[in-house]
């Protein structure tokens, strides 16, 4: 293997600079996408899930069973997305308004379950899904709530008072 | 930097090893892998990314562009414009060349999030406001001896807490919003930055839109709520430091004001710290006082005044 290396000598005293190459790293990262990518591949995913529970039934379907619910997931958690994407500051009133999305899609799976399979039902007419709504309301809708109400922020008007304070200080002490 | 190259140093290596040949193979097959795994991955990495917060877009419109002239020589006087709530320097141009012909040095301020896009003014407040008019305040005075402002609606506000902290000689208040007409939003205003978690932008009235085009003034066509609540931050603190305003003043507002309720004057009148309040009611003028239909006498009004209390040289 034939390596051939240039020597850069310093313009005025004539020393050796370096022997590397100046070399410009472009960190590639991960690639970024238009905005028509996310909901194209969701929309394939949907159809293949459709597909899926189509050919289930050996070519002989009757009704949807679950991938209906499989679809309406995915695009209630890509809205989410969407909607974070516009408004990240208002993550904290979107994603507690999410979950409640999250907690009445449990409750109508469960009550679809059912009403199929004729369990025994419970309060309001659920089997199982009162558990995991209990949690979600309580630990994703009114704790981030009582979390973002309770913070302790400086208003705007606060901090634009203190620091035309500060700067009147500090022109006094100028004088 | 140029460089000199003495001369070329070549090097002859043996031939890689079996280890060495198999090592820098795995290394690129690596990089391949790589590739593969992000093509195998990029459907589901595009919808993770739509959770990521985009960026809102900070280019900033030729129209609504900042100026800053300077007339040659060894001017001693500076002239700092600052514009409105959602406008831009562009309403500014004509009186900088104006007060740039009579030997100011002028420097035309764009707030912080205007000009750019309304997401982006929707991010940003008073205090981004009021450090933006601050910093082209400083660049001004380092320029020349003394500076007065003329300034626009909500730049008023700014150009009064400077005016109280800063040796400001002389200020035209255009349009200024201390009281506002109880329009239904603005009636409320405590309620607004809640009420943006919803309605995050409000439409200008529709003849105020068109006012806008004819005039052709680069100005948004909706209003963010939560930047209107960071207007009222400013008209707070400004209500505050009125008192301590010391330079004379040149109060005009339109009778004909969409925002502004005239008892504007008497709060004016009442509260500022400063022995020479001159007042002017355009006729016929709208919150866009600097195209009333008067405006050979507004142009002349506000020269005088710079003549009087900040000659030039």
């Amino acid at each position: 293997m034939v390596e051939i290396e240039e020597i850069i000598l310093c313009p005025n005293c004539g020393t050796e600079i370096s022997h590397e190459k100046p070399v410009h790293v472009v960190k590639r990262g991960l690639p970024r996408f238009k905005w028509w990518v996310a909901p194209l591949n969701l929309t394939l995913i949907s159809i293949l899930l459709i597909l899926i529970e189509l050919g289930a039934d050996g070519g002989k379907f009757d009704e949807f069973q679950w991938s209906f619910w499989a679809v309406g997931g995915l695009w209630l958690v890509y809205g989410l997305g969407v909607m974070l994407s516009f408004r990240s500051e208002d993550a904290w009133i979107l994603v507690p308004v999410f979950f409640i999305f999250v907690a009445v899609f449990l409750a109508l799976l469960d009550l679809n379950i059912t009403s199929s399979y004729s369990m025994k039902k419970q309060f309001l007419g659920l089997t199982w899904s009162y558990y995991p709504i209990v949690i979600i309301i309580i630990a994703f809708v009114i704790m981030p709530i009582i979390s973002f109400v309770g913070r302790k922020q400086k208003k705007p008007v606060e901090l634009l008072r203190e620091i035309v304070h500060l700067e009147d200080s500090h022109v006094r002490d100028q004088k | 930097m140029t460089h000199r190259i003495k001369y070329i140093q070549i090097k002859a290596e043996h031939p890689p090893s079996i280890l060495e040949t198999l090592k820098m193979s795995l290394k690129r097959s690596w990089h391949i892998l790589i590739e593969a795994l992000i093509i195998l991955v990029s459907p589901f990495l595009s919808i993770y990314h739509s959770f990521w917060p985009r960026s809102y877009d900070t280019t900033v419109d030729p129209e609504a562009e900042e100026f800053f002239w300077h007339p040659g020589g060894q001017p001693k006087k500076g002239v700092l414009f600052i514009h409105g709530f959602a406008s831009s320097p562009q309403i500014f141009r004509k009186y900088g060349e104006m007060f740039l012909e009579r030997g100011y040095i002028v420097s035309g301020v764009r707030l912080a999030g205007h000009g750019t896009s309304i997401a982006h003014f929707a991010s940003t407040n008073a205090v981004d406001w009021y450090l933006s008019a601050r910093e082209k305040y400083f660049e001004l005075q380092e320029q020349c001896e003394e500076v007065s402002i003329i300034a626009h609606s909500m730049g008023t506000l700014l150009a009064i807490i400077l005016a109280s902290l800063y040796p400001i000689k002389s200020m035209v208040l255009l349009s200024s919003p201390i009281y506002v007409r109880p329009r239904p939003m603005y009636r409320v205003h405590f309620l607004l930055r809640p009420v943006s978690f919803l309605i995050k932008y409000w439409p200008l009235e529709k003849s105020q839109s068109q006012l806008l085009d004819r005039l052709g003034i680069y100005a948004y066509r909706k209003n963010p709520l939560r930047a209107v609540a960071g207007l009222f931050d400013c008209i707070t603190v400004a209500q505050e430091r009125l008192p301590l305003v010391k330079c004379p003043v040149l109060l005009m507002l339109g009778d004909r004001d969409e925002h502004i309720d005239l008892t504007t004057i008497d709060y004016y009148r009442e509260n500022i710290g400063s022995e020479i309040l001159d007042v002017w009611i355009a006729p016929n003028a709208s919150h866009v006082i600097t195209e009333t239909p008067e405006n050979d006498v507004l142009e002349k009004k506000i020269e005088e005044h710079m003549m009087k209390y900040n000659p030039p040289n």
